[in-house]
């Protein structure tokens, strides 16, 4: 256990420390109740700042900084037991969750006039050191209950201080929330037993991740196993269609929880099926490429159009969360349509990091405007921009962040995505995807007019009350401030992240990519564009024609090193027999192991091939010389 | 003519074959001390007439039971030898603690001390607080006995000892029109149950017997004989009928279909501190006893299989879709009991498969994860119980879900204890449910029960609709209604009830040491 581990505990800890002082919040004054939630929120961010600058150079095992492990939490003998650290997928995803959660907690700080204000505070740090958790424990089980762990803080807040309908949509969204949760235990659960939790890691993502490294099978049928997770975790991602208790939940709950949520807490699921699926199962992606295409094209299109025609803002923000699910799904699924270029990936996780921000973004300015027109209905505002110039400036600022434009965070995200996606057939399933930043465009434009700019309409606000419009207060502009400057870094130098996200699929995704190409017969994807665009900080470092495992030149790969090959059948000296460099053909195999005069015919059996050879045509030249892999078994007859 | 040597002889057999020894009544130690509390309880109910005496009494006889609490967890009581009872390894006893005993024990203290509660409310002063006392305490040492039982006639006899009890328990507020009819309803449902249960050993006798097989020379109806006879018979109509119907009255007990029609009345109209006892003690009797039937039938295990299995589904299903509409929170309550029993049912049949498939690796764990699953239930529904029985009703049959509204603006601590015992009961981490109902999912993966696990899951999701029900109902309203008076919740109170939610989230992580200690 070193410096780093220790801090990653405290930054997990510390809102639930701050929360369990909240149970005290009787006896404490307003100040010191603040003060102490303050406290939760900082120490989180200012850990995860820390330990992003620490992350290259720290000790890793399997790619994960910061580890630490405590075997009294769980069953060492069955594989479960908690573990903690951060690789470069989830360093992006918990550093953004910190600066969420910070903005969260500095709105939730300043809201004025909440009923019962220490449990509210306590709810928010729960929810806080719940997401915290989720992206920072490497165990699978860990990862689900502290997902799970979000969703009574959630459901207590939308009861207690949500908005119109507020006790309906706390059942709708606890009951459709344990339904996916429990279909992805189903599906955690099956890949458990598949066998993937069997090393020396356990039943974790480290643990998963070497598994596939040292070429495990899955005994278990991996296209139902990818199912599970998908729709599992698809429904806490409000995949369509299974969006509908999203938008209510996002537009009735109170702001911190919907910025914690929308931003964070539904990343969960994206980040399982990268992790988990994509890693240990790519073919299950394949199987499934086809749906996850169609099904985000309806949460791209339907729902793209369904936002337009909102004209309540925080409903249109919900929907517009719901929307850019799409993309994200996408990004998973080019893994599997590329066969194994992991830049989809990459781009998703960007996404994923940019998204939380920029509608965290959107809500928390959404609110400010609420708090001043005290409505959300657009139709009955504008002509704020004379009033509250700021104000106006960081919420374009944020709708060009959530279009995807240049110089945000979210660029990068969705450039690579739809790159990465360039094989897709048809092709005007590209475009239809790509429609997607049209559709935003329209109505986060659409929205900024109707708020900002023309006339104040009177029906909100009389001309009286329009004239006594403020600016946003300090309060409000740190929030703010925080969530826009980290998409504006992200965006002008998204090799801050994009680094660790590379090396980290790099290292962990090869074995996948491995089988997605074995198992297609497409070239994968024509990536240079992606190279010059982003010098080299996303990954895309598998060119076409040194694909290892479509057989193209694979004997480069397989002469520089050992390999083991077993000889059985009419052969004087059977057994496994060690080889190296040019040594590696089937010839020179046959003279090591004395073949019999009378054998006329031997077979090379593989993974994925026989190869039948006649032995006289082999020492004529007639057919060319077999070069050998590892594991290759040669039956002699 | 007259064979009077031979039958007196065999007269004298029989009476020796029935002498106890001293070994066996050794082995019988807890429930002789449980039975000489019973009936201390009932002299000082004579004896004592002032009203510090009495006090003094219970106090006695609760500290008593937690004396014997203690040693049963550390272990002091003989536990018997795993051979005596014939289920493959006595699973449930954890090395030298017998796990249901310890249970048993808790959960007459609790029952014991919420009758106290209950019997302060206004209209409850007709149940008599030492008849209360005995019978429970009875029924306790019943019940523990009965699954030390290695014949059938031990078996009847003791869980009829138990029903009995209950009969009268559940009755016992004479005040009470639902009390009564509960009453009369558990007694006759119970009196069904008996005459299959009888019925059904009746038969597996028969076919001993008829089967003429050599082990009727020992105990004609011990487990051993019925096993050796359907070893040899495994065909046979009557074995199979017989194990049925025995199977029957041990669902009854435990509230599976078809034998749980019973439970929504009953548990609705019984004082709550007896509605806790029906749903403790004689749930987990009725959990027990399934192993020992289980292996006493296991040569029909593939026979049985399907069968029990459907019978938990449709419990399962039936008990979740039926609590939808329910709003009195006793049947409720019932029927969530229901549901956790079909859990408990499909847990144990997987973890029999497991062991019968002969995977001996992972039997022990599965059954341990099985009955962890009934503690964690107990340890669940304590706080709720504590927590109804302080709701301001005169009458208990009668407490609705509005009833709840506005009780975390009132009493914050009712409301809080609630909440934890229900998130544990939905299975909402970080409570010790979730980690429970983990472990029952964990059973029927490894035993391959594909389907079964799709359908809990199903329930699951279902149940959270009127978990979180209840929880909704505590956590609103009241803004306008003029403030509740609860029964008082005393210093002791509560920190018992602070305790208890701290439990249910911190028995998580000594669920992972009971696991890791196999």
């Amino acid at each position: 256990m070193n410096c780093g581990s220790s801090l990653l505990q405290v930054a997990v800890a510390a809102p639930l420390v701050a929360a369990l002082v909240m149970a005290f919040s009787k006896w404490l004054p307003c100040a010191a109740k603040k003060a102490v939630a303050g406290v939760g929120f900082v120490v989180p961010a200012l850990a995860a700042l820390a330990l992003c600058y620490a992350f290259p150079c720290a000790e890793k095992i399997g790619g994960y900084a910061f580890y630490s492990s405590c075997e009294t939490i769980g069953v060492p003998s069955l594989g479960i037991w908690l573990q903690f650290g951060l690789n470069g997928i989830s360093l992006p995803l918990f550093l953004m969750a910190t600066i969420v959660g910070l903005a969260a907690g500095l709105r939730a700080i300043a809201t004025k006039g909440v009923a019962q204000g220490g449990l509210y505070y306590a709810v928010t740090l729960v929810m806080f050191g719940g997401v915290l958790g989720v992206f920072s424990a490497i165990d699978v089980f860990s990862f689900y209950i502290f997902h799970e762990f979000a969703l009574i803080p959630t459901f207590v807040a939308i009861l207690l201080w949500g908005g119109y309908a507020r006790k309906t949509t706390a059942i709708t969204m606890a009951i459709y929330l344990t339904l996916g949760a429990m279909v992805s235990l189903a599906g955690l659960f099956a890949l458990y037993f598949a066998g993937a939790g069997a090393g020396e890691y356990g039943f974790s993502f480290l643990g998963v991740a070497q598994a596939v490294a040292g070429g495990i099978v899955l005994d278990g049928n991996v296209s139902v196993i990818f199912a599970l997770l998908l729709f599992g975790f698809g429904i806490l991602v409000s995949l369509f269609p299974f969006y509908s208790w999203a938008p209510d939940t996002y537009s009735v709950a109170p702001t911190p929880i919907s910025m914690l949520h929308a931003g964070v807490l539904k990343k969960f699921g994206l980040y399982g099926l990268i992790q988990l699926g994509a890693l240990a199962l790519p073919l299950g992606l394949a199987d499934w490429q086809n749906w996850i295409i169609w099904l985000a094209l309806g949460n791209i299109v339907l729902i793209g159009l369904i936002t337009m025609v909102q004209k309540d803002l925080k409903q249109m923000v919900s929907y517009s969360s719901v929307m850019h699910m799409g993309p994200i799904f996408l990004g998973i699924a080019a893994f599997a349509i590329s066969g194994g270029d992991t830049a989809g990936l990459g781009g998703a996780v960007v996404l994923m990091f940019a998204h939380g921000l920029s509608v965290a973004l959107l809500f928390h300015l959404g609110q400010s405007v609420y708090d001043r027109t005290g409505t959300y209905d657009m139709t009955k505002m504008g002509g704020l921009t004379a009033k509250a110039p700021v104000l106006a400036a960081f919420f374009v600022a944020a709708t060009m962040a959530s279009i995807g434009l240049p110089g945000f965070a979210n660029f990068w995200g969705e450039l690579t995505i739809f790159t990465s996606l360039a094989q897709i057939q048809p092709t005007w399933l590209l475009g239809a995807i790509v429609l997607s930043i049209v559709i935003s465009a329209i109505y986060g434009l659409r929205a900024v007019a109707k708020i900002f700019y023309g006339k104040n309409t009177g029906a909100a606000l009389s001309d009286e009350a329009f004239e006594n419009v403020r600016d946003i207060t300090t309060a409000e502009r740190v929030p703010a401030i925080v969530l826009f400057a980290a998409l504006v870094a992200v965006g002008f130098v998204p090799s801050l992240i994009t680094k660790n996200i590379d090396a980290t699929l790099k290292a962990d995704f090869a074995p996948a990519a491995k089988e997605l190409c074995a198992d297609c017969d497409s070239v994968p994807a024509e990536t240079d564009v992606d190279t010059i665009i982003l010098e080299g900080s996303i990954p895309v470092e598998v060119p076409a024609d040194n694909c290892e495992a479509c057989g193209g030149n694979a004997e480069q790969v397989v002469l520089a090193k050992n390999i083991t090959v077993s000889v059985d059948g009419a052969v004087g000296n059977p057994g496994d027999f060690v080889l190296s460099g040019d040594d590696a053909t089937l010839l020179k195999v046959l003279e090591q192991a004395e073949v019999d005069e009378e054998a006329t015919f031997v077979v090379v059996l593989r993974v994925r091939a026989r190869i039948p050879v006649d032995i006289e045509e082999l020492r004529n030249g007639d057919v060319d010389d077999i070069p050998l892999e590892d594991g290759d078994k040669i039956s002699v007859e | 003519m007259f064979q009077g040597a031979s039958t007196m002889d065999s007269v004298v057999e029989f009476y020796k074959a029935w002498q106890p020894d001293l070994n066996t009544l050794y082995t019988c130690l807890p429930e002789i001390l449980l039975g000489v509390l019973a009936l201390l309880a009932l002299v000082f109910d004579v004896a004592c007439k002032s009203c510090a005496a009495k006090r003094a009494a219970r106090g006695f006889i609760s500290a008593a039971l937690v004396a014997m609490f203690i040693c049963a967890i550390g272990g002091a009581f003989p536990s018997p030898a795993p051979e005596a009872i014939m289920a493959p390894g006595l699973f449930f006893s954890f090395g030298k603690i017998s796990i249901w005993l310890v249970l048993f024990i808790a959960c007459a203290f609790l029952a014991i001390n919420l009758s106290g509660i209950v019997r302060s409310r206004e209209g409850n002063a007709e149940i008599s607080a030492p008849a209360t006392t005995h019978l429970i305490l009875i029924a306790t040492a019943a019940a523990s006995l009965l699954l030390k039982a290695t014949n059938f006639v031990a078996f009847f006899v003791l869980l009829e000892t138990l029903t009995v009890c209950l009969y009268a328990l559940v009755g016992s507020n004479r005040n009470s029109a639902y009390s009564l009819e509960a009453g009369v309803k558990y007694l006759i449902a119970g009196g069904i149950s008996g005459g299959l249960m009888l019925f059904g050993i009746v038969l597996l006798y028969g076919g001993a017997a008829m089967s003429g097989a050599p082990v009727l020379t020992g105990e004609p109806l011990s487990y051993g004989t019925v096993f050796v006879f359907l070893t040899q018979n495994p065909e046979s109509l009557l074995g199979l009928a017989g194990a049925g119907l025995v199977l029957a009255g041990v669902m009854f007990k435990l509230g599976v279909f078809p034998m749980q029609f019973w439970i929504p009345d009953v548990y609705q109209g019984a004082p709550s501190h007896i509605t806790f006892f029906l749903a403790t003690v004689s749930k987990a009797t009725g959990f027990f006893l399934v192993f020992p039937m289980l292996a006493t039938f296991s040569p029909i295990w593939g026979k049985l299989l399907p069968v029990l299995l459907a019978c938990a589904l449709v419990s399962m299903v039936y008990a979740n879709v039926t609590a939808l509409g329910m709003r009195n929170v006793k049947r409720l309550l019932g029927l969530s009991g229901v549901s956790h029993a079909a859990y408990l049912m499909v847990g144990v049949l997987g973890a029999w498969q497991v062991t019968s498939s002969g995977n001996a690796e992972m039997a022990a764990p599965c059954i341990t994860l099985v009955i962890a699953y009934i503690v964690v239930y107990i340890l669940t529904i304590y706080p709720i119980f504590s927590v109804m029985s302080r709701m301001p009703q005169t009458n208990d049959a009668l407490q609705n879900l509005d009833d709840y509204e506005g009780l975390s603006k009132n009493n914050p601590l009712l409301a809080g204890t609630l909440a934890f015992g229900l998130g544990s009961l939905a299975g909402i981490p970080p409570t010790v449910g979730f980690i429970a109902k983990l472990g029952i999912l964990f059973v029927l993966f490894q035993a391959g029960f594909y389907g079964t696990i799709a359908v809990m899951l199903g329930c699951v999701v279902v149940s959270i609709y009127y978990y979180f029900g209840w929880f909704r109902a505590a956590f609103t309203g009241g803004e306008n209604a003029p403030a509740k008076t609860y029964l008082p919740v005393g210093l002791c109170s509560r920190v018992v009830l602070i305790a208890f939610s701290a439990l249910m989230v911190l028995a998580s992580l000594g669920y992972w040491g009971v696991i890791r200690g196999l």
